[in-house]
């Protein structure tokens, strides 16, 4: 299946896919931290790779990202993406004590920051392999502070052996009092966005 | 007296794409990860392409349908470029960036990451065509900005945490 062909419908349900998954994404990481967390209404558009890092504010821009495999039967790679002070901010209320650094986190701060990408990729997936009746497994987290180019070559390049543009879910989340922001994002792989699209169409 | 210079060229080469520039340019990757940028470069004739490649090999109706995003079929295509304009590969030398392995947890679950990879599949590519390797800021695992200048033959790469350096 090429991106560039679904039809209204299949967004419609894709975009409730991601609905359904960053909700309890969202969910799981406000009782992490233990204040309300909230969303946007999820996106789901086809990106061709040259001007994926727009999303982000352009290639240079840096931030923070935790970036996760998907296993099962959907592959596919998810971010988590943060502005560098928001993911120290997010990570510092995990750990109930300012975290000294994001860019040299000591061993405890990173587990505690690995840790967000743990359980908000494991509950979305967790949400979505219910909703499809679909095997989802994400990978162990990785990290990685720079630029939003460098960073987004990593899933760009899993998915260019066999496409030239991503799908892509994004979600934008929030804590409530503005302390923290981020995007979620879940790129499916174009050969195994058809069993998600297969599951969706079940009666 | 001052002299009239043309406004210098910038060109961006987008991921997957190669560009080679006749005339003083700087051609620019920004963000640059496991991806890795060659540049070659002809003094004599002051000619200098990029190319933004993704992968260290792909198969060969891939290859043919989209060059820029394999590492040896972007060199190809960039020498096909120099020898429309006159320029013979045995003329040319190269300098390489990028590279990288951003995430480390997700280069240790393949065997070797993919950037290191493409750095190889580029030395490989260069060394079967003659072309020397003039410098290199490859690997590790922190993104890059690229810029070539077809002017001078002088690659600059800088990154967020490590002052510009020029090869």
């Amino acid at each position: 299946m090429l991106f560039c062909e679904l039809d209204d419908r299949q967004v419609d349900a894709l975009r409730e896919v991601g609905n359904v998954g960053a909700g309890h994404a969202a969910n799981a990481l406000s009782q992490l931290i233990g204040r309300p967390v909230t969303l946007s209404v999820p996106r789901v558009e086809a990106v061709p790779f040259p001007r994926a890092s727009t999303i982000l504010g352009g290639p240079e821009t840096e931030v923070a990202a935790l970036y996760m495999k998907v296993y099962g039967d959907t592959r596919g790679n998810i971010l988590v993406v943060f502005a560098p002070q928001d993911l120290a901010t997010l990570a510092g209320q995990v750990l109930r004590a300012p975290i000294s650094s994001i860019h040299t986190p000591n061993a405890l701060e990173r587990s505690a920051i690995l840790e967000i990408g743990n359980i908000m990729a494991a509950s979305y997936l967790n949400a979505i392999s219910q909703m499809l009746q679909l095997s989802l497994i994400p990978s162990v987290p990785a990290l990685a502070v720079d630029m939003v180019g460098a960073i987004l070559e990593a899933p760009i390049v899993e998915l260019s052996r066999v496409a030239d543009s991503a799908l892509v879910l994004q979600t934008e989340f929030r804590e409530a009092r503005q302390s923290f922001r981020g995007h979620f994002f879940l790129l499916p792989d174009p050969q195994s966005l058809d069993a998600m699209l297969d599951a969706l169409a079940r009666p | 007296m001052e002299v009239d210079t043309p406004p210098l060229v910038r060109q961006m080469v987008p991921m997957g794409q190669l560009v080679v520039c006749p005339v003083p340019a700087i051609l620019i990757v920004h963000g640059l990860g496991s991806c890795v940028a060659v540049f070659l470069y002809d003094e004599r004739h002051r000619v200098g392409g990029l190319a933004h490649a993704l992968l260290p090999s792909g198969s060969r109706g891939e290859r043919e349908r989209t060059p820029g995003k394999y590492v040896p079929s972007a060199i190809e295509a960039m020498l096909r470029k120099f020898e429309d304009l006159g320029v013979a590969a045995s003329e040319v030398v190269a300098k390489l960036a990028g590279g990288a392995a951003m995430f480390v947890s997700a280069a240790r679950e393949q065997r070797q990451g993919i950037g290191e990879r493409n750095v190889r599949a580029a030395l490989r590519a260069l060394e079967a065509r003659g072309i020397p390797v003039l410098g290199s800021e490859v690997g590790g695992c922190c993104g890059r900005t690229v810029q070539a200048r077809t002017a001078d033959g002088i690659l600059e790469v800088s990154s967020l945490r490590q002052p510009p350096r020029l090869i």
